[in-house]
């Protein structure tokens, strides 16, 4: 214990007059009475004094000089020097991912309970002077509150801090603590997350002497670690579902299949420690939209007991060919069995467009042809003729020279595409707005341009196949199925989709889409678009199953289901973890031992107050009961 | 002056009230347990040589022819004794400068009033100082005559024992019950505020054949004391010191005792039939011998 204002005991000198009371004779009021016959025994025990003044054990005196020392200390500003990481800038990682909501730790609802009562304790022993940040981490961190000495703050703060489902990215979390922490003086980082999380090596942040606290034990907890359902091409849907143990002993558990709403089998699986389990449903109903598998085991972690999966349905493609005749085009286009071409000549596209009967093709592809009204939709521009067009004004052919190269792709229309072995012998001069990228150069030439203005998708091969070789490499289809990927999507969302909390999730709205919006699992609705184009949807924060609707023009709605699942993207994610050789104790040798240090003053005035005061109040309750 | 001319014309409607006959000297005012010649019959004997035969009842002679003689209540004189307690205690209750106020005020007082209510009814009065011993004594004597010379007497008395042991009352009352030869009623007014044992005293005058009656004299201060603080209490009557710190809680043990010290008197003059009677030395004289002695049976219209 030390004493910021030693001074403050000089208040013990007021003992001497205290006692001077008690020593020095009182002068006292002489009253005679009648006998002293009736007094002696009512005033025997209440003498204060002998006459001769000595000294005797008194009570009043005891608590009187009690509560003057009590008062002298706490006028001494007392301070024990706490053990605690507390000092300086310290900056709290708290771990709010999925692992944190496992039900282990003893004494509280949840890890991530017993790891916010650490932080308040840490912040019950915040010395003077001194500040702390903490800083949420999952699948991205966030500042919850920076660099603050206010205790009420940081417990507010704190309370606003809840568990997410995400799965922990540490880097950027230790990345930002370090921030945050060399921003001030005397900087330190603690660290604290579950039982069994492996974290990023600490040796970059060892100047901040990184501390780690692991809530909770040795959870039991099977996990669905991956569940998906697909047609095998035949036209049959079946789904797999793979389970994990990551506890401690053997768990039993029977694993429910819902289709649609109904439940659709039972499975019991047995799965050993650290060991999987597979449950294959090969023949389910054809035409299913969603899928549910849980386990009915009540383990320490429930959200991983529940999984989705809406099998993606390729929808047809309708692309309409405007051209006089391009076999290689034609033919590439055909190796797609989802594309249901039209070709039409500019004078049977002309007839067609007047009397309507072309309806809303999902791609329109002009190949040097330019018809007296452009269509609405898509559009695929192929050697466009002199003229104005969406976006674009082309010029005259001019020669090219030199191999192509690929300026950007931000579309994928140039994957797995091999530039360099593209040769152009003329291409046109085209004068392109900002929305309409190059993507494909020859020199400054551009031969591919692409780009998104309002729901269109549009994209433009500057030149004539047939003056290229392009025909003549395998890059053709491949180019055409990758602009058929992306101008004319058969699915809005991604065929491969398998979305984690926190995923960005790309959503490629269908033709002539006037609204997009998604339905969360708790059936609260997102707006993605108006306007278009539309970003990723980014609102995955919780497990379920959230559904893609699009309006079109007419009011037709299109809903495609899609799942958010917590499936570890690693072995060493997503369980809640065995526990470490210590639980809870960082090994001494690791860059997460504790710091250790002179510790921080934790004021204890208050303390010996109070006590001056509760002697205070005994002395006045002693003395007043004898009045 | 002990006594106000106008309150002196109202006792003379009181007369002492005794529980029973008593035996006195010559001819008073107050019934004897003698045979005597008086108004008031008493009962009837057979003639015997020598009787007064003035006293023979001739309407029974006639009737029965045998002699009776009627026999008459004798009035005798009856010997009150007032025996004033003088310790130095009971000076509590005036000042410095006067004695009015105090308990032996009001003794004196007390003592004169009811020795002229005594005189008027033909009795006699004896007067006793009691402190350390019978300090003086006032003998017997009647006549309304005397009630000067026994006012005298009684003012001329102050209180003197002083000193570290205090009074004994007990060896002054046994002084003065040697000296009541004969019968009668006895008042004994003091503070019984003594370490002395009391109850032996009173026991000597009982054992003189005393009707005794007790009056407790007490000051307002001690029967309910106003002190508080950091005090140096100084006994009257020893002169000890004591330094004490008078709380509330004090003060009410101080009552809690003078209750019980109260009932025990009473209790032991109640055993040994005792009348006694605790007065405050603030109550009037005539407060006290027209309200509260009338009340409690001591005297009588």
């Amino acid at each position: 214990m030390g004493f910021a204002l030693p001074i403050g005991f000089a208040t013990a000198l007021l003992a001497l007059p205290i006692l001077a009371l008690y020593v020095l004779k009182l002068r006292r009021r002489e009253v005679v009475v009648g006998s002293m016959l009736l007094w002696g025994d009512a005033v025997r025990d209440l003498r204060a004094n002998a006459p001769w003044q000595r000294l005797r054990p008194n009570l009043l005196l005891f608590l009187q000089l009690a509560a003057l020392a009590g008062l002298a200390v706490a006028l001494a500003r007392p301070y024990v020097l706490h053990a605690s990481a507390v000092r300086g800038d310290l900056v709290v990682v708290l771990d709010a991912s999925l692992m944190m909501r496992a039900t282990d730790a003893a004494g509280y609802p949840d890890r991530f309970a017993a790891a916010k009562a650490r932080v308040s304790g840490l912040i019950d022993v915040l010395g003077p002077g001194d500040v702390m940040s903490i800083v949420r981490a999952a699948h991205t961190p966030r500042v919850v509150i920076a660099q603050s000495g206010d205790r009420e703050a940081l417990r507010r703060a704190l309370d606003a801090v809840a568990p997410s489902y995400e799965a922990l990215d540490a880097a950027p979390a230790l990345s930002l603590a370090s921030s945050l922490a060399r921003g001030g003086h005397d900087g330190s980082v603690r660290i604290i997350t579950g039982a069994g999380t492996v974290l990023p090596d600490l040796t970059a942040v060892r100047t901040l002497r990184p501390t780690v606290s692991r809530m909770g034990g040795t959870a039991r907890d099977l996990a669905i670690v991956a569940f998906a359902a697909g047609d095998d091409g035949t036209g049959t849907l079946s789904a797999l579902a793979r389970i994990a143990n990551y506890g401690p002993r053997r768990e039993s558990t029977d694993v429910e299949l819902t289709v649609d709403g109904r439940l659709l089998d039972v499975r019991s699986r047995d799965v050993p420690p650290g060991g999987q389990s597979d449950v294959l449903w090969p023949t389910l109903p054809t035409g299913s939209r969603v899928l549910q598998v849980h386990l009915t085991l009540h383990d320490d972690l429930a959200a991983d007991n529940t999984a989705w999966a809406a099998p993606v349905r390729a929808a047809p493609r309708r692309v309409v060919l405007v051209t006089a005749e391009n076999v290689f085009l034609r033919t590439a286009l055909a190796l797609d069995p989802s594309v249901r071409l039209t070709t039409l000549t500019p004078a049977a596209y002309a007839a067609g467009a007047a009397s309507g009967t072309l309806g809303s093709p999902d791609l329109t592809i002009l190949d040097g042809e330019r018809p007296a009204a452009l269509p609405e939709g898509n559009l695929l521009l192929i050697n466009p003729p002199v003229g104005e067009w969406p976006g674009l004004v082309s010029g005259p052919a001019v020669r090219v020279a030199g191999a192509a190269t690929i300026a950007q792709d931000s579309a994928g229309i140039l994957r797995y595409v091999q530039a360099a072995a593209i040769h152009v012998a003329a291409a046109r001069v085209v004068t392109a707005s900002a929305w309409l990228r190059p993507a494909l150069l020859a020199g400054a030439q551009p031969l591919l341009l692409a780009g998104e203005r309002a729901s269109r998708r549009m994209a433009v091969l500057t030149f004539d196949l047939h003056e290229s070789d392009l025909p003549l490499q395998p890059d053709l289809p491949i180019m055409v199925a990758n602009l058929l990927t992306w101008l004319a999507p058969n699915t809005s969302l991604p065929a491969t989709l398998a979305a984690r909390p926190g995923d960005l999730i790309p959503v490629a709205p269908v033709a002539g889409a006037r609204r997009v919006e998604v339905v969360r699992p708790d059936g609260l609705h997102v707006a993605l678009a108006p306007p278009f184009p539309l970003g990723p949807f980014s609102d995955t924060g919780q497990p379920g199953l959230y559904t893609l609707r699009q309006t079109r023009a007419g009011g037709a709605v299109q809903e495609d289901p899609f799942a958010v699942n917590l499936f570890p993207a690693s072995p060493n994610e997503g369980s809640s973890g065995q526990p470490s050789a210590a639980s809870g104790q960082p090994s001494a040798r690791s860059p997460e031992a504790p710091a250790t240090g002179p510790g921080v003053p934790v004021d204890t005035t208050g303390l010996f107050a109070g006590l001056a005061l509760a002697f205070l109040c005994t002395e006045w309750w002693v003395a007043s009961r004898g009045r | 002056m002990l006594l106000e001319p106008s309150f002196i014309h109202r006792l003379d409607l009181l007369t002492l009230a005794t529980k029973a006959a008593t035996s006195g000297s010559g001819a008073g005012g107050r019934r004897s347990p003698a045979v005597g010649a008086s108004v008031e019959f008493r009962d009837f004997r057979t003639y015997s040589p020598g009787d007064d035969y003035r006293r023979v009842d001739w309407n029974t002679y006639a009737r029965l022819e045998r002699l009776f003689l009627r026999l008459y209540q004798a009035e005798e004189q009856t010997c009150v004794t007032f025996l004033l307690d003088c310790s130095a205690s009971m000076e509590q209750g005036g000042t410095a400068d006067s004695a009015e106020g105090s308990k032996f005020r009001a003794a004196q007082r007390l003592a004169a009033a009811l020795s002229y209510i005594v005189l008027h009814g033909d009795d006699m009065v004896a007067v006793g100082a009691v402190g350390q011993r019978l300090a003086a004594y006032l003998p017997p004597r009647g006549g309304r005559q005397v009630a000067g010379e026994v006012w005298g007497f009684v003012e001329r008395l102050q209180p003197s024992s002083r000193g570290p042991a205090g009074s004994d009352l007990a060896a002054a009352l046994r002084d003065a019950a040697a000296h009541l030869r004969r019968g009668g009623l006895t008042f004994v007014l003091s503070d019984l505020l003594t370490t002395s044992d009391w109850r032996r005293g009173l026991l000597a005058l009982r054992a003189a054949k005393q009707q005794v009656t007790l009056l407790q004299i007490l000051s307002p201060d001690e029967l309910n004391p106003s002190l508080r603080g950091d005090l140096a209490l100084v006994d009257r009557e020893t002169g000890a010191r004591r330094e004490v710190t008078v709380t509330a809680a004090a003060v009410r043990a101080y009552q809690e005792r003078l209750a019980a010290y109260t009932q025990e008197i009473a209790a032991y003059c109640h055993g040994h039939d005792i009348a006694f009677l605790q007065l405050s030395s603030a109550l009037s004289l005539a407060d006290v011998v027209l309200r509260v002695l009338r009340k409690n049976g001591v005297v009588r219209a």
